[in-house]
């Protein structure tokens, strides 16, 4: 990188924001500064509120989409339907 | 036993994908001809050889957070790059005129060598001008597209020499493809790579806690543009010998590869927040998304249907990923 381009990402040494959703912890020197968090893992947040449980349940919902679809397309293909 | 029922559920949980084509797999093989036979296997080898070498290239992207919309397109532009400068010299609508027989190991290593460029450019705008991956290589994806378009003039371009139709057809021991051994060394050459370099952990390094990672000396942007411009260059491998295989291409060539990639990746556990990935998930990601196509078209499932179910398969991969994401918080 030169010396005329401006590096756009947190210093190691100044302290990060406070997070407006949920308070930092105090964190000690030793310590890798938090990482600001990339639009995936924002993504993946959105669903901290979600029980695993409707979760498996949403992924079983998939699956069982996905055995009908092959039936259904198997079913098309074969001209039964 | 509460112990034991935690860990079927668990595995169940990780690798439900795998479960279910294996499934699928032995209802289609015992419902039908042909399907456990030694022609359908090297269909499958030759199938996944080319898309194992595009994956892997995708796969730094995506353990460093980050992630490939050209791929694709490049590997369209690789294969019409191969095409032009491998057809047969008295071929009568051949494109380059004025080029003389060229061997097809030179023009692999040009169309790698171009790729490469174009993945290092991809690189540069990711880590010098912080635009997010998805954005630049968005970009970048119709960039190619568009001089793909222009190089070809929207043709479609066969008549290849032999020795390039050989690298594409060829066997060994009647059963394993010329196509394979070239998935194999890349493959060995990417398990090398991610374990036992410095690259290799600068890359998990990156995709654990990128700003960790510099604090401790990590040079992110030199890794980064490393990481594209290889992705850059098996993109053109995976160009190359696609176009072989097909003994054509043209601009469509290429075309979804990145998303299949993506998911194949996805479903062999290199997981979207990053610092997680092994080429032997990749392996089986992408054996799973082939059988899984493979199984459908024996079955005779109608191809619209095919297309459903494939997304419905990459939707339940990033579910799942998900899920393992929101058990460890």
């Amino acid at each position: 990188m030169s010396m005329d381009e401006k590096d756009t990402r947190p210093s190691p040494e100044e302290p990060m924001p406070p997070s407006a959703e949920s308070p930092e912890p105090q964190e000690s020197p030793d310590e890798a500064p938090p990482r600001p968090k990339r639009p995936i893992e924002r993504f993946y947040d959105k669903f901290e509120g979600v029980p695993l449980k409707a979760l498996d349940i949403f992924i079983g919902i998939l699956i069982a989409a996905f055995i009908i679809l092959v039936v259904l397309g198997y079913l098309k293909g074969h001209e039964i339907i | 036993m509460k112990a034991k029922k935690i860990d079927i559920k668990k595995f169940v949980s990780n690798n439900a994908i795998i479960i279910l084509v294996f499934i699928l797999m032995m209802i289609t093989g015992f419902s039908t001809k042909n399907f456990f036979s030694a022609d359908n296997f090297k269909n499958l080898l030759a199938n996944m050889s080319p898309r194992f070498i595009l994956a892997c290239g995708v796969s730094g992207c995506l353990i460093t957070k980050g992630t490939d919309l050209s791929a694709g397109r490049q590997a369209g532009l690789a294969a019409c790059l191969s095409a032009m400068m491998l057809q047969k010299l008295d071929y009568s609508a051949r494109v380059l005129t004025w080029l003389p027989s060229i061997p097809w190991p030179v023009v692999l290593l040009i169309v790698m060598v171009i790729m490469g460029c174009i993945g290092a450019i991809n690189g540069c705008v990711i880590a010098f001008l912080k635009v997010p991956p998805f954005i630049a290589t968005l970009g970048m994806q119709t960039i190619v597209y568009g001089a793909c378009q222009i190089i070809t003039n929207n043709q479609p371009l066969g008549g290849f020499e032999d020795s390039y139709l050989v690298v594409g057809r060829g066997v060994i021991l009647s059963i394993i493809p010329y196509l394979a051994i070239f998935a194999v060394i890349i493959g060995l050459y990417f398990w090398f790579l991610y374990n036992k370099t410095r690259h290799g952990k600068y890359m998990y390094a990156i995709g654990g806690n990128e700003n960790a990672a510099q604090v401790a000396g990590v040079n992110v942007v030199a890794t980064l543009i490393r990481i594209y411009l290889l992705a850059g260059m098996m993109y053109g491998m995976a160009g190359f010998l696609i176009g072989t295989k097909a003994g054509g291409a043209s601009t469509a060539t290429g075309f979804g590869y990145e998303l299949e990639a993506i998911a194949a990746c996805t479903i062999g556990g290199v997981s979207a927040n990053g610092g997680v990935g092994k080429v032997s998930g990749i392996l089986i990601g992408v054996l799973v998304f082939e059988v899984l196509k493979i199984c459908l078209q024996f079955l005779g499932v109608d191809p619209a249907y095919t297309f459903i179910a494939q997304g419905v398969v990459i939707i339940v991969a990033v579910a799942l990923d998900l899920r393992k994401y929101l058990a460890k918080k």
